[in-house]
Parts: structure tokens; C-alpha cells; sequence
């Protein structure tokens, strides 16, 4: 995950669960022993776990124990609140949100809410997370409640890994303004057509 | 900035003859969908209208060109290319 990279040095295996317990054993087996265990469906014994396929993972993994109650701060430093839990996809054993209690900022009172994960960064000093969205964005998130409702998360993404929608957290497009519209492309600015290659408001990042 | 990434956008001569910025989607995207529209290429264009940077646009749902249809988001406007959709249909 490039979004620890700013933790030089730091490697601990994800304790999750059995999901992201799958995927660290994955990502530390070669290829063969890979594709040998995924067709056989065999769980590993105790024997398979020897130091040399410890010592082919790769990357830099975060424990839950190290996340888990990070602070998470704005990009200006400020404090925005803690994480409080990870919710994993069962299926592929990636994390997909974080789970932030926030408040106490410009008023906001303290709710829980669910953000995509990727939304969320190591600070570079790596003592705290990053959550590189507006007060403004996060006041209408409805809270989380474990068990209670569907989950909501913010509308948009914020960065790469993101994929985002058009505006870091902000989502520009409305149904309501839809419309059709015929024509030709052009080629040229001063002429009409062009297709060009512009910045473009969104994502970019991590499952690329 | 963060969140940006290289995009497509096009102007498009509407039948009225106005011209309308399109923006279409990330390129590390579009690159995946085969897609060449050409100058010159008639193309329907459904989508929202929208502002970027003080400049209106519309961010394109789906184009037909050439007899060829792409979705490039749900009908909530939901890109394609979105992890969050993409969980959400999973």
C-alpha cells in the first residue's frame, strides 16, 4: 500500500482477521506455493509457516494495534478525531473503510462516521492519519452505527487511490441537471473541436 | 493538487452551434476502454452540467459515437472508475 510508504522501515504484519490474514500469507508466498494453495484449498499447517516465507514479504505492512485510535488530522495538522475501526471486504480481504469518530471541530459534535479508506493517509511524521476533507463535507454524513442502517460514506473520494468522483469529497454531478446534448469534436480550440488531455478532478490511485 | 490525475476532456460543436467543454474521465481509464473519438466524430452526449474552476462543463455519463455506446457512470452519476461504486456493487 504506497500510502505507508512514509513509514521507512516499518514492517509489521497485518494482524486483521482471517481475511487480511489470507492476503498477508498471499503476498508473502511465491507465486507457485500461491497458485498450489489457491487450487488446493488446502489451510497451511503449522510447518508452512518457516522464517523463509516470512521473510518474502513484501512492502510495508501496518498492524491494527499501530492504527487503530491514530489521530486523524486535517491536512493543516488540526485534529479531526481518532480511528476507531477498519471494515474489511470479507471477499478479498482489502480494507475498504476506516471508521472515524469525529468532533469537537468548528462545532461539529462528535459522531462516528465510515470513510473510504483510501481517503485516508499516513502523516508524514507518521503519528497520525490524514483525512483530506472539509468539516463542511463531513457535517451531513450521517452517523455509523454498527448493526443499525446502511453504511454511508461521503459522496466523493479524495485522492488516487481514491477514485474518485470529481471533487476531493465534493460530487459535482447532479441528475438533476442532466441533459443531451449532439454535436461534432473539434479539433482546434479556435475552431471548436479538441480533444485534449487536461487535469482532471478526481482519482487516479490505488487499485489502478 | 491532490486528487487530480490526467483527464480527457473535448469541446464538442453542438447542432446550435455552441461549444461545450466535455469532461469525459481519467485517462488511466479511458485507456482502458478502447476508445477513439476523433476530431470531427458525432457524438451524443448525455451528462450534468457542472462548473470547474468557474468554467462550466458537462461531465458526460455516457457518449455514442459511431454507433458505439460508453458508460462512463450510473445513473446517479457515480463514476465507473470509483473504488466506492465498485464496493458497492460487489
Amino acid at each position: 500500500m504506497k500510502k505507508h510508504s512514509v513509514f521507512p522501515g516499518m514492517l509489521a504484519v497485518l494482524s486483521l482477521t482471517l481475511a487480511s490474514g489470507v492476503l498477508a500469507q498471499q503476498s508473502a508466498l511465491p507465486e507457485q506455493s500461491k497458485s498450489a494453495s489457491q487450487s488446493s484449498q488446502n489451510y497451511p499447517s503449522a510447518s508452512d509457516h518457516k522464517p523463509d516465507a516470512l521473510t518474502a514479504v513484501q512492502g510495508v505492512l501496518l498492524s491494527t494495534e499501530t492504527l487503530l485510535g491514530s489521530d486523524v488530522k486535517n491536512p493543516q495538522g488540526q485534529d479531526v478525531g481518532d480511528l476507531k475501526h477498519l471494515m474489511l471486504d470479507p471477499h478479498t480481504g482489502r480494507v475498504m473503510y476506516g471508521v472515524v469518530a469525529i468532533g469537537g471541530f468548528l462545532g461539529m459534535g462528535e459522531k462516528t462516521i465510515v470513510v473510504p479508506w483510501n481517503a485516508l493517509e499516513v502523516a508524514r511524521d507518521g503519528k497520525s492519519l490524514v483525512l483530506n476533507v472539509s468539516p463542511q463535507t463531513l457535517q451531513p454524513v450521517p452517523a455509523y452505527e454498527k448493526g443499525k442502517g446502511p453504511v454511508n460514506v461521503p459522496a466523493g473520494e479524495t485522492r488516487g487511490g481514491g477514485w474518485g468522483v470529481d471533487t476531493p469529497y465534493g460530487r459535482l454531478y447532479d441528475p438533476a441537471k442532466e441533459q443531451i446534448i449532439s454535436g461534432q469534436v473539434c479539433q482546434h480550440r479556435d475552431q471548436c473541436s479538441y480533444a485534449w488531455h487536461g487535469p482532471w478532478y478526481a482519482d487516479a490511485g490505488a487499485d489502478r | 493538487m491532490p486528487g487530480m490525475a490526467p483527464g480527457m476532456q473535448m469541446l464538442v460543436q453542438t447542432d446550435d452551434g455552441k461549444n461545450t467543454r466535455v469532461q469525459v474521465g481519467p485517462t488511466w481509464y479511458l485507456e482502458r476502454q478502447d476508445l477513439d473519438v476523433k476530431e470531427n466524430t458525432r457524438v451524443q452526449i448525455t451528462g450534468a452540467q457542472a462548473e470547474i474552476d468557474g468554467q462550466p462543463v458537462l461531465l458526460a455519463r455516457e457518449v455514442q459515437f459511431d454507433g458505439q455506446l460508453l458508460t462512463l457512470r450510473d445513473m446517479q452519476g457515480m463514476p465507473m472508475w470509483s473504488s466506492v461504486r465498485r464496493a458497492a456493487t460487489k
